[in-house]
This record gives structure tokens, C-alpha cells and sequence, in this order.
């Protein structure tokens, strides 16, 4: 009894006490390990280094950087709708560029970035994915206008900045994308795109930007001759809408829109003044472009066939942002809290929709008209940020949009009402390398169809060094096959995003 | 089954259940022997170097220890401020800045130009930031300040500049690090008191997303973003405070930012733009310009202790102590409280003179240093030169048509001004922890620190350079 008590104790002791000893070795030879990789990392820049001669040439500049965004999807393979899910990633894109500036003088500066794209999602997994064969823009760059992301000429002095080329403007204060309509954007990635990817996501323009200051205001022009609409998620690609059949299958598609040319009459003008109003910031800003996407308008050909005539059609954008900051005082416990107030409205005219009272798609037959009715569109947001200590940042975004001449027969929702949720964290224990983010994000509507179903995203970012951070993200869709969040329920993914910037 | 030698059996479970009940015991049994071990080994007196005595005399003296005599030569006034006559106007004021000083006073002295130079200037800037692990990062940059007083109007600036009314605008350009390269951040400052709080306007302008954005006041005691210093260590509202002398002291070469042995040269740019290369063993405290070095080379200095004053806020931190030297009333070093008295960061400044024509007010930060002794890392600015400015013209009576929070202006992705030359990769080339000075002021300072940062202090002590876990 006594031999075999002494077993019991004596070998589960040494076990552990084994354990708990090497343990410590390993944890210390671990973070001997960790301690080297974090003062190897911090020096870790080898484009930079190689570039450095570059760099001492006077008034010549050049970085750049290379990023990749991968997205796992966590689901089984299944049909979804019209779509065949069987792939596991949803996104390998790479992505290289290069910035050359030189500046003539103190003042003038020729800015070029050179971008490189390369989705792999297609090439390196076999899946039923087919918008690579279907069109090269799914996945590549691979002509020179996008391969020149941005080219311009940038003139400061005291009052007048002149920026002329290819670039983008970017007009609004909010998370998302309000006042922002000057350039369109690829959204190949669907409702995954997020509000810090849209500077690597918008498509630059051609146009002149003249700016006048005065006092505390200031006057912008844009003389836009180029234009370039949205891009959506292609056919074949993983972010296509499981609710939409392949449009090229349907007879009555004969074609893609062609693009406003270059004529004087396409040109597109903007306007924005910006100006500081007592503590508060505020912009107005209009423009007079086209719309994103081309409009299907439904025509009859000489045999009465009805069919879809895609054309680009002009709109009015009308924008307005504020923001203002604040402290609100005598909070229990917090004490004060710094707070931050946003708001974007914009009014957008001439949104067609296909109206069910002129059109009968499933029959063909075209009642009235060219199939569609012509709404204007009113949006707006505001931001709520607050600062809260232990270095926390939450915000709250309520966001509106209402279509002005609706009608039931559209078959979309006159309004709709999303909400954001955000919180942040630095950890200063960790000298703010780590940060942890969570997004919120929940969609209603009326009067058809309410709810439209949520998107939950967990963020956890990690500065390696001043020239590379990682990103482990999560996301997840609930709601209703119909919904807008709900149709992708089966798209849920982890990500992994890495930026290297030199 | 099995059957003990006594003829009991012992079924597989109870056998399991033992062997979980010991291996519990022996896992939680270490832990408990350890803790309750004596924290043994290190004291701050055996990591610590004690400061260079003079004269064989310690350099400090309580204020208690103070005579006439000393009193009278260091101009001091003794006054506590719940006697001190107020102003007329601003009742948070003391009503007179002449000698013999009281602590409030040299606090306003020591006020002016303390991190933004109270003169209209650009210069570069550059940062870094050390952890334990010799992890370094670090900023480069430039800053454009337009202010509308100047260091010989500290008596405008307290007596007659109305509270509500923007004195200085600062607008930083971020060049690195690499992932926030072309960051914007401009801020404005108010005089504020009673009737108005608020000391600052600040805007951002992120590259990332090309979005300018106003930010609401930062909290007195919240830390910049990577960095050691809080927005109360860059813009010092004395009135916040309750101020008193602690007593005197006198600081050396080898007192305040120190260089480990290895790094023998800095290079400073000067107002042309060129870097200078500087033997960092001929950079003294208060620059090569500074009259009043004893005859050892030390900045006689007030230390002041300052108490957050509850009529305006209540910070997160409750206490600071100043070393303050007694000619142009720099502040030298700076210790922060928690609220519940332990040290928490120490703050070193080196200056120089830059201004000549403004006597004692023409001096301006070289380097400052902080550690943040909780997470032990150390941060340090540079800044190379506050030059009048050569890149940009402000018209004194309407400032804000430059600084404006205008989307287009903050887009600028150009840096007029030559960026710093003091920054450096090589974590083993950074500036040694502050000294704690334990033996210093004893009853007023309380300093504890976790057993690995005195092991790291104490071997940084022993080879002259930061020595990394």
C-alpha cells in the first residue's frame, strides 16, 4: 500500500515538477527568441534599404509598398442561390506599388505611383470560379492606365493649390463613403470592403484640381474629363451576389455600356468651400457627373424584342459635412470625455430602378417607357466618437438613406436605416502595437422588406515595426437569404492582411 | 483492478482522481513557495548611481534645510499659495511676478516656451521610442508654429490675454514612420482658466483614408499615440496645479539624458539646414551659452512640487515634481505621480540657447526624454532647430488663414523644412533610463519598480548602455 501511495505521489510530482521547470526554459529560450525577432523586425526594411541611393538623389523621393489580403471562408462547400460556393479563398490578392515624386522646386513636386495587382485566388485553388476567363480585370492589372495608378503635377503656393493628372479626391469626414463620389471605387470585394481600404481601392481620374484659399476657407475646382465607373463584383468571382443570375446568360443582355467619352460634353465639374465655422468644420460640396454603374434601360428592337440598353447617365451630387469637437464634462467616473461629432447628408438625383408597373422581366414585355423610374436619392450619417481612458475609442454611425419618388413597384425599399458600432482599444503595455477592433455593422429598411440582416467583424492589428503591421480579422453575415447582409451567411472568413510600406 | 500491498484495491478512477488531485497540488504547490519567498536580491540603492556629491556635501537640500541666506541668493519666497495676493481679474493668478519668486511664479516662468518656443518658428522634429526588448521605432517630421506672444510677454500672456483667445498654433508634418508617412496634426491653444477650459482645438488629417477630421480635447494626462509624453507634459497649464518648493538642488552633465559610452557623436542640424556632427561628451545641460554653470558645471535648480488643483480638473495623475534651474527657469527634469503617489514616468530635458537677443528667454528644448517606469520603455524628441520661419509667411493679425483645418491644405504631401538628423536604428545607441536618484527628497518621492526593470537598470548602470531582457 505504502509503495504504491509513494507511486501515486511521487510520479505525477516529478511529472509536473519536470514540466513546470522546462517550462521556464522553454518560456525563457522563447522569449530570448521573441526579444531577437522584435529587434531584428524593428530594422526590417529591405525595399527601403535597396532604394536608398534613390533617395539621396536630390529633390527625388521614392517608396512604396506591398501588401497581401487573404480571406478564408470557414463555410463547407454548397450551392448558395445561383452560386456555386466550393472554393476556400475568397481573396489572395497582392498588391505592389511604387511612388516616384520629384520636386522641381520648393513648391512643384511630380508625384507617379506605379500599382501592381494580382488576385490568386483564381489560379491557386481549383473552384468553380470562372471571372478570370471572363474578363482580366477580375483579377489583374494588366493595362497601362491601371498600371499608372496616379501621375500629377502638384503646384503649392500661399493661396492656390493646382494638382492636375491622375488622382484622387476625396471629399467627406465619415466612415463610408457619402460625400465621397468624385471617384468611384473597385468593389470587387463587395460588403467586405472597409472604410481603410478604400485610398488602395478608388479609381483615380484625370482632372485638373485648382483650389483657392482665403482667410479660413477655401474653394476647390474640378475639371474632370476622364471618368471611370464602379466596379462590381464580376460573374464567376466570389463576392458575386448569390441572388443575381450571370447577366451574359440572359439573351436580352447584347452588351456593356460604352463609356462617356472624351467629348466636351462628358466632362464632369465639381465643386466643394470648405470653411471653419466657430469650433466646427464644414464643407459644401457639388458635382455634376455620371452616375456609378450604367443604368439598364429596356428598349425594343424591330422585331419587339425587348432588351437591356446599358447607358451612362448623368446625375447632380449635392454634399454637405460637419464636424465639431467637444469635451463633455462631469461624467461619473470618466471624469471628461473628448467627443467628437460628424454628419455627411447628400443629395443625389436621377437613380433609376426598374419599375415593375413598366417592365415585366419575366414575361418580356415592355409596358411603358424604357422600363424604369427615375428617383432622387437623400443620405446622410452622423458619427459619434468618443475617447474614453485606457485608450478606448468607440463610435456610433447611424445612417439614412431615403429615395424621393418612390413607388412599391420598384421592388426596393424607400428608406433604410443602417447602424455602425465601433470599438477600439490601444494596448499601451504593449507600446500601442497592438490594437483589437470591433465592428458592428445592422441594416433595416421599409417599407418591403425590414430587416436586412447584420455583419459582425473582429479586428486585431499588430505593429511589427514602422514599416510593417498584420492584420487577423473575422467576419461574419446573419440574416435572410433576401437580405443584403443575410445573402452572404455562407461568406463568413477569416483574414489575414499584411502592409509592408518602405 | 489493482491491489495494494495491504490487500485494498484500487480502482482505475480513484486512481485518476489522485493523480489529478497531486498533480494540482504540485502545481499550484511552486507557485505559492515562490511568492512566498522574500522578494529577494535588488534595491533601488544597490542599481542605482547616487549623484555626484560636491563639494563632499549632498547637491540637495530640503527646504527646511534652507537657510536665510540661501534664500535670499536663490530668490525664493516661501509664501504658500493660499496666501499669495491673486489678480484682479484672473483670481487663479498670483498678482505679481517679480522677485523673490514663489513656486508659482517660477512655474509660470518655466511655462513659457517650455516644449513649443515662444517664438514664430519651423523646425524638424524627430522621435523614438525604446522598449525593454530593444524593440526601437521611431518618427520624423516637421513643425510650424506661429505664436502670438513671445517669451518677454509672459505678463501679457498671464494678465491681460483674454481666456478664450487662441495664442499659438502648431501644425506637425509627419514624414516617418513609413505607415503614417504624410499624417497631419494641427492644434491650436487657448488661454483658458475659469471661463473657459478648453486649451485646445486639434485636427487630423489621416493619409490612409485622405480624410481631415477634428478630434475632440485630448485628456490632460492621455499619452500621444506610441509615445512616453502626455499632452500635459507638451503644454503645461500652471494654474492646474498648486505649487510649492520642495527645495534646491543642483544637476550635472551626467544627471540629465544621458548617452551610453558608445555613442560618441550627434548630428544637429543647424538653421541652414546642415547637419553638424557634436561630440555628445561637449553637449552640456543647458547648452555651451548658459551663464550660470557652477563651478563644476552644475544647473543650480529649484525643485517644486506641484499638486493637481481640483477648481479645474481632476487628472489621472495627482503629483509632478520639477527641477527647475534658477537663471532661465527651464525645466530640466520632471517626476509623475499616480494617484496613489508611486512614480510613474521621468522626464529629462537638454536646451540651448537659440535666440540670443531674448536673454534668458531665447533657450529651447534639444532633447527630451521619457520613461514610462511601469512598461519600461523610454521615448525621446529631438528637435534640431526653431528657426524664424524661412518656408511660410504669416500675417500676425489674421494667423488663421495658414493654420486652417482645410482638407486641401492638410493634404499637402510636401516637407519645406529639412527633417531631423538626430534620429538613429541602433537601439544600443540610445540614451540611458534617468537616473532615479533615490537618496534625493526622500519623504516627498516614493519610487517602486518590478524586480526585471531593476535588474535592467542596474545592468545598464554596469555596461553604460541599455541592456535589453
Amino acid at each position: 500500500m505504502k509503495a504504491t501511495s509513494a507511486r501515486l505521489i511521487v510520479f505525477p510530482f516529478s511529472f509536473f515538477l519536470v514540466l513546470y521547470l522546462s517550462f521556464n526554459v522553454y518560456a525563457q529560450t522563447g522569449q530570448d527568441y521573441y526579444n531577437a525577432f522584435d529587434r531584428w523586425i524593428a530594422n526590417f526594411n529591405p525595399a527601403g534599404n535597396a532604394l536608398k541611393p534613390l533617395n539621396e538623389i536630390p529633390r527625388f523621393k521614392i517608396n512604396g509598398f506591398f501588401s497581401n489580403w487573404t480571406a478564408i471562408n470557414v463555410h463547407s462547400d454548397r450551392q448558395v442561390g445561383t452560386v456555386t460556393k466550393d472554393w476556400r479563398f475568397q481573396e489572395i490578392q497582392w498588391m505592389a506599388e511604387l511612388e516616384p515624386r520629384y520636386q522641381f522646386s520648393p513648391g512643384v513636386e511630380l508625384v507617379n505611383k506605379l500599382r501592381f495587382q494580382y488576385d490568386a485566388v483564381y489560379d491557386w485553388q481549383n473552384s468553380s470560379l470562372y471571372a478570370d476567363k471572363v474578363n482580366k480585370d477580375s483579377y489583374i492589372s494588366h493595362t497601362g492606365d491601371e498600371i499608372v495608378r496616379e501621375l500629377h503635377l502638384d503646384i503649392e503656393s500661399d493661396n492656390l493649390y493646382v494638382k492636375i493628372g491622375k488622382q484622387q479626391v476625396v471629399w467627406g469626414k465619415m466612415e463610408g463613403r457619402w460625400m465621397d463620389f468624385i471617384n468611384n471605387l473597385d468593389g470587387k470585394d463587395s460588403l467586405e470592403t472597409r472604410a481603410s481600404q478604400y485610398n488602395k481601392l478608388r479609381i483615380p481620374l484625370w482632372m485638373t484640381n485648382i483650389t483657392y484659399s482665403f482667410r479660413e476657407s477655401s474653394i476647390q475646382f474640378l475639371w474632370i474629363p476622364d471618368y471611370e465607373p464602379t466596379k462590381n463584383p464580376f460573374p464567376g468571382s466570389p463576392w458575386w451576389s448569390p441572388l443575381r443570375s450571370d447577366p451574359e446568360r440572359d439573351p436580352r443582355y447584347r452588351g456593356s455600356a460604352d463609356e462617356p467619352g472624351m467629348a466636351f460634353k462628358n466632362h464632369q465639374w465639381a465643386a466643394r468651400l470648405d470653411t471653419k465655422v466657430g469650433q466646427a468644420t464644414w464643407s459644401l460640396g457639388y458635382m455634376y457627373g455620371f452616375s456609378p454603374n450604367a443604368t439598364n434601360f429596356i428598349r425594343q428592337d424591330n422585331l419587339g424584342q425587348a432588351f437591356y440598353d446599358p447607358e451612362y447617365t448623368r446625375a447632380h451630387f449635392v454634399g454637405s459635412a460637419i464636424d465639431v469637437g467637444y469635451v463633455i464634462k462631469g461624467v461619473p467616473f470618466f471624469q471628461r470625455i473628448p467627443f467628437t461629432y460628424r454628419a455627411e447628408v447628400v443629395f443625389k438625383t436621377d437613380q433609376y430602378f426598374t419599375d415593375f408597373n413598366k417592365w415585366d422581366p419575366y414575361n418580356g414585355i415592355l409596358k411603358e417607357g424604357k422600363g424604369l423610374t427615375n428617383t432622387d436619392l437623400i443620405s446622410g450619417a452622423m458619427k459619434f466618437d468618443i475617447f474614453l481612458p485606457g485608450r478606448v475609442w468607440c463610435f456610433y454611425q447611424p445612417m439614412m438613406s431615403y429615395y424621393s419618388g418612390w413607388r412599391e413597384s420598384l421592388g426596393v425599399n424607400r428608406w433604410s436605416l443602417g447602424h455602425v458600432f465601433f470599438v477600439n482599444k490601444f494596448w499601451r503595455s504593449l507600446e500601442d502595437r497592438l490594437i483589437t477592433s470591433y465592428f458592428l455593422f445592422i441594416y433595416t429598411g421599409g417599407p418591403l422588406n425590414g430587416w436586412q440582416g447584420m455583419k459582425n467583424q473582429f479586428v486585431i492589428t499588430w505593429k511589427f515595426s514602422d514599416n510593417l503591421e498584420a492584420k487577423i480579422l473575422y467576419t461574419d453575415y446573419h440574416g435572410g437569404q433576401n437580405d443584403i447582409y443575410g445573402q452572404f451567411n455562407k461568406w463568413d472568413n477569416a483574414r489575414f492582411e499584411m502592409n509592408y510600406v518602405f | 483492478m489493482k491491489e495494494k500491498a495491504c490487500g485494498q484495491s484500487i480502482t482505475r478512477r480513484k486512481f485518476i482522481k489522485k493523480s489529478i488531485r497531486t498533480a494540482i497540488a504540485c502545481g499550484i504547490a511552486p507557485s505559492v513557495f515562490f511568492k512566498a519567498l522574500p522578494a529577494f536580491g535588488l534595491s533601488l540603492w544597490d542599481v542605482e548611481e547616487l549623484c555626484p556629491e560636491a563639494n563632499g556635501n549632498a547637491t540637495w537640500k530640503d527646504v527646511c534645510q534652507l537657510s536665510k541666506k540661501d534664500i535670499e541668493t536663490f530668490n525664493m519666497d516661501l509664501t504658500p499659495w493660499e496666501k499669495t495676493p491673486r489678480h484682479s481679474q484672473y483670481a487663479y493668478v498670483a498678482a505679481k511676478l517679480a522677485p523673490p519668486y514663489t513656486a508659482t511664479e517660477i512655474a509660470y516662468m518655466m511655462t513659457v516656451g517650455q516644449h513649443f518656443p515662444w517664438w514664430t518658428h519651423e523646425g524638424p522634429m524627430g522621435g523614438m521610442m525604446i522598449n525593454n526588448r530593444g524593440g526601437l521605432n521611431f518618427y520624423t517630421g516637421q513643425r510650424e508654429v506661429w505664436s502670438a506672444l513671445s517669451p518677454d510677454t509672459l505678463e501679457d500672456y498671464l494678465y491681460s490675454w483674454p481666456e478664450n483667445k487662441v495664442y499659438m498654433w502648431v501644425l506637425d508634418r509627419y514624414h516617418k514612420p513609413a505607415l503614417y508617412r504624410y499624417t497631419k496634426f494641427l492644434q491650436n491653444v487657448y488661454r483658458c482658466g475659469k471661463t473657459h477650459e478648453k486649451y485646445s482645438d486639434k485636427w487630423r488629417y489621416y493619409p490612409g483614408v485622405k480624410k481631415l477630421v477634428t478630434e475632440g480635447e485630448s485628456r490632460y494626462c492621455d499619452q500621444y499615440f506610441e509615445r512616453d509624453f502626455t499632452f500635459g507634459d507638451t503644454m503645461m497649464i500652471p494654474w492646474y496645479y498648486t505649487w510649492k518648493f520642495l527645495g534646491t538642488d543642483i544637476l550635472y552633465n551626467n544627471d540629465i539624458v544621458r548617452f551610453p559610452n558608445a555613442r560618441k557623436d550627434i548630428n544637429i542640424r543647424n538653421w541652414d539646414g546642415q547637419a553638424i556632427k557634436k561630440d555628445t561628451g561637449s553637449l552640456k545641460i543647458m547648452g555651451n551659452d548658459y551663464p550660470a554653470y557652477t563651478e563644476n558645471g552644475g544647473v543650480q535648480c529649484y525643485v517644486i512640487e506641484a499638486t493637481a488643483n481640483c477648481d479645474f480638473f481632476a487628472p489621472e495623475h495627482s503629483r509632478l515634481i520639477l527641477w527647475v534651474d534658477m537663471y532661465a527657469h527651464r525645466e530640466l527634469r520632471r517626476e509623475r505621480y499616480d494617484l496613489n503617489n508611486n512614480l510613474v514616468a521621468i522626464l529629462e530635458a537638454r536646451n540651448r540657447m537659440e535666440l540670443k537677443d531674448k536673454g534668458k528667454w531665447g533657450y529651447s528644448m534639444l532633447i527630451h526624454l521619457a520613461w514610462d517606469l511601469k512598461n519600461d520603455h523610454i521615448s525621446a524628441n529631438h528637435y534640431d532647430f526653431h528657426r524664424p520661419p524661412r518656408t511660410f509667411e504669416i500675417d500676425p493679425e489674421k494667423p488663421e488663414a495658414y493654420f486652417r483645418p482645410n482638407p486641401v491644405f492638410m493634404e499637402s504631401e510636401m516637407f519645406p523644412v529639412p527633417l531631423s538628423s538626430m534620429v538613429f536604428n541602433d537601439p544600443e545607441a540610445f540614451y540611458l533610463r534617468p537616473k532615479l536618484m533615490p537618496e534625493k527628497f526622500p519623504r516627498a518621492r516614493k519610487i517602486r519598480l518590478s524586480e526585471q526593470t531593476l535588474k535592467l537598470v542596474k545592468a545598464q548602470n554596469e555596461e553604460k548602455k541599455l541592456v535589453f531582457i
